[in-house]
């Protein structure tokens, strides 16, 4: 069984980015349960979404218990420290804050990886220059050997 | 032989939409409120993609959605009338009688419940409107009995000749849980009314007749509850057992997997031999459910020495935490759940609220910045307007029920002798759907106040529907848009005047001329809602040189203006992500420091 909480405020795609997480459950052929904050939701207000999933157990409560969150995402940082509480002790931290202007990239180390990456402020594509010189763009020629240089840096096992 | 469907992952709303479309349910009115407002938007969907005729309405409100459906039934249509909880306080008077008159076609009436008041101004228990009225209801737990419960009260209104009340609450409508479903629609013909007075004429003397005929069918269906699936026991171990339905079962089979459980699909009427034969198994049952005793109490009557959870968790939601808390209290340990959850647990204190708000550019921020400068009483009404009673606006000061802010300003005037005017504000959506009555009464009894109506074209809060006022039907067909103004006068208010949102001058001098005037008088006050319309122009910046840091424009209560520290001051700043460009912090600046953000390549950030 897996708890996952989404926090953020009304507009920002907090029920988007949960309804995401129980379709690839669905389609993974999980339990699954939501329970999504509607109405006021879109007037800025905070935003709440449970999602409990799990491969093998019935899922009957769809709410979270107090202190039973295996993760949370939060979409805006006073939502997330209002909601920290939830969390179950114990846990590893899954997530990682990337400033605003620094490279990144993300790759999968095992097949199945569920990436959920969430940007302040209104949706942008990305411009030609803001994208690393030195990588190759998605599809062409050397990206898998780009990707496997990236895997390498991390320890096998 | 079709292969197996796969899962769907629904919503409890879109659940009741999918079993009455494939009941062939071919009318369905509403009026929107949440948490049912997407129910008839989904049946719609369900059309769209896989067939069947049905006709969808936005009533003007929830008595007359639950009319039309009637007469709909009278037709031998099978029909739905959707509704929040609230709306069914409104609709109670068709929703009564009907339960004597009885139905052709099957009538399914929808209540969806709110306790903990996510989103409404009550947390009432319309199960008891099941038993008031003598109509049957069915309570889905989860979006796949929604569903199921649905087309099967068809069924039954149609075998037992009454409506059925399918009971959802806030946590069935919105949440998500997997669905099977097949996607065929069982299509049915419609052969029209025809007379029968005796039990479509509720004069006393057809009445009495039908009350008792009502009162046999009830007999009739609280036996079929005893033995239909519906209803259902969990066999488990222990001496302790449960009853429960709705969200409570869920609930309970998380907090207990392995404890008996007596699980009511149906909850009125009640199977008296299935419970019964339950309660007279085990050494303890105790009665688990949300906000009012209703289960309890009936079982109570039955005869059954029942126990139920401590009285204090009749007020507000059911949650797993209180649940265990409660259980804790009667000497029961939860085993279900690792880690326990902590019921002392709770988010940190001194977090800064973050409360909803009116959006950037909403079009009734103008009136209440307007509104709090006159200093008046203002009754207030239901919809988005009724978040300008929070700070910084703080300029509506009460909220009833729909369309009471009229009549109330109207109490208002005759109590005091005509001393003190209040502003009634109202929005359009709210004016067509009980606004109307009141306005008229007032009119009539020489009320001495002013209406504001608030028109956005827009049933905002709940998600932007359309209303007479739109000129447009749930179905995108074009309609006669509702004139407010040509309304009011011939209910004859002798001052009617517009004034644009986005104006504060006008609005300010409009409302200053409707309270001198002696008599009602009317102010409709036009603006697109920015939400629904998608209204949004080039963004506003402030320019440092030119403020003072008065805050005038921070007072406004838009979500786009912030406060920001440099050189060790608070400067105010406009989010240009936010701000949607309405200018009303320009207009409200008396130093011109705000302008359009290219105009003066301010500092928006």
């Amino acid at each position: 069984m897996a708890n996952v909480l989404f926090a953020g405020v009304g507009g920002q795609g907090v029920v988007t980015a949960s309804d995401l997480l129980a379709h690839a459950a669905l389609r993974a052929g999980w339990n699954v349960k939501k329970a999504e904050t509607h109405g006021m939701a879109q007037r800025g207000g905070s935003v709440v979404t449970h999602v409990r999933v799990s491969a093998d157990q019935p899922v009957h409560s769809r709410l979270i218990p107090h202190g039973c969150a295996d993760y949370l995402i939060a979409l805006e940082l006073l939502e997330g420290v209002r909601t920290l509480w939830m969390l179950a002790p114990g846990g590893d931290s899954f997530g990682i804050d990337v400033p605003h202007a620094h490279w990144h990239t993300v790759v999968a180390l095992q097949p199945g990886t569920v990436i959920f990456e969430a940007k302040s402020g209104p949706y942008q594509p990305l411009l030609p220059e803001e994208k690393a010189p030195w990588a190759p763009v998605e599809g062409a020629a050397g990206v898998d050997v780009y990707l496997r240089q990236i895997e390498s840096l991390f320890p096998t096992g | 032989m079709s292969e197996q469907p796969q899962p769907m992952l629904l919503s409890g709303n879109e659940a009741v939409a999918l079993g009455a479309w494939q009941a062939g349910c071919s009318l369905a009115a509403a009026y929107p409120g949440t948490p049912s407002s997407e129910i008839l938007p989904a049946l719609i969907r369900w059309a769209e993609r896989h067939g069947g005729d049905i006709y969808c309405e936005w009533s003007v409100n929830e008595k007359v959605a639950l009319e039309v459906a009637s007469g709909a039934s009278i037709a031998g249509a099978r029909t739905l009338a959707a509704m929040k909880h609230v709306g069914l306080n409104v609709a109670a008077d068709p929703f009564f009688t009907l339960a004597y008159t009885g139905v052709e076609g099957g009538l399914l009436v929808i209540s969806a419940d709110d306790p903990g008041l996510h989103s409404s101004q009550n947390e009432q228990d319309n199960r008891i409107y099941a038993r008031h009225a003598g109509i049957p209801m069915l309570e889905p737990a989860d979006s796949q009995e929604a569903c199921d419960f649905a087309r099967l009260a068809f069924e039954l209104s149609e075998r037992f000749d009454v409506p059925v009340l399918l009971r959802l609450t806030t946590r069935v409508s919105h949440s998500r849980t997997p669905v099977v479903a097949g996607l065929e629609r069982a299509e049915r013909e419609v052969t029209g009314a025809t007379p029968n007075p005796q039990k479509y004429v509720m004069v006393p003397a057809h009445a009495k007749t039908r009350h008792e005929v009502l009162q046999r069918s009830l007999a009739r269906v609280a036996r079929w509850g005893d033995e239909a699936p519906v209803n259902r026991v969990d066999d488990g171990v222990g001496d302790v057992a449960f009853i429960a339905s709705g969200l409570a079962y869920c609930l309970l089979r998380e907090v207990l997997p392995e404890a008996p459980v007596l699980k009511l699909g149906m909850t009125y009427p009640l199977p008296g031999s299935l419970i019964g034969g339950f309660v007279e198994r085990f050494a303890r049952v105790v009665v688990v459910e949300e906000l009012e005793p209703f289960l309890f109490e009936q079982i109570r009557a039955l005869g059954h020495a029942v126990d139920r959870l401590p009285a204090e968790l009749q007020l507000g939601e059911l949650t797993p935490d209180r649940l265990v808390h409660g259980l804790r209290q009667i000497g029961i340990e939860p085993t279900g759940l690792s880690p326990a959850p902590d019921e002392a647990l709770g988010p940190p204190a001194g977090l800064p609220a973050r409360p909803p708000v009116l959006c950037p550019g909403c079009a009734h921020r103008a009136v209440f910045a307007v509104l709090r400068k006159l200093k008046v009483f203002v009754t207030g009404d239901i919809g988005c307007y009724t978040l300008a009673t929070l700070e910084p606006l703080a300029a509506l000061h009460t909220c009833l029920d729909m369309g009471a802010g009229i009549s109330q300003a109207h109490g208002i005037s005759r109590a005091t002798g005509g001393k003190q005017k209040a502003v009634a504000v109202i929005g359009d959506s709210t004016f067509t759907h009980m606004g109307m009555p009141a306005l008229l009464n007032a009119i009539y009894n020489g009320g001495d106040f002013v209406t504001l109506i608030l028109d956005n074209r827009s049933t905002a809060m709940t998600g932007g529907q359309d209303h007479p006022g739109t000129g447009t039907t749930l179905r995108g067909e074009s309609s006669r848009a509702l004139d407010f103004a040509r309304l009011a006068e011939a209910m004859g208010a002798e001052m009617v005047m517009q004034v644009p949102v986005s104006d504060p001058k006008a609005i300010e001098a409009g409302l200053r001329q409707a309270l001198n005037h002696r008599g009602p008088a009317v102010v409709i006050a036009s603006g697109l809602c920015p939400l629904r319309y998608r209204v949004r122009t080039t963004p506003y910046a402030i320019d440092r040189e030119k403020c003072t840091l008065c805050r005038r424009c921070l007072a406004l209560g838009c979500p786009a203006l912030g406060l920001s520290v440099d050189s060790g001051l608070k400067w105010p700043v406009i989010d240009a992500a936010l701000c949607n460009g309405c200018g009303l912090c320009a207009q409200e600046c008396l130093l011109g420091a705000i302008s359009l953000a290219d105009a003066n390549g301010g500092d928006a950030v």
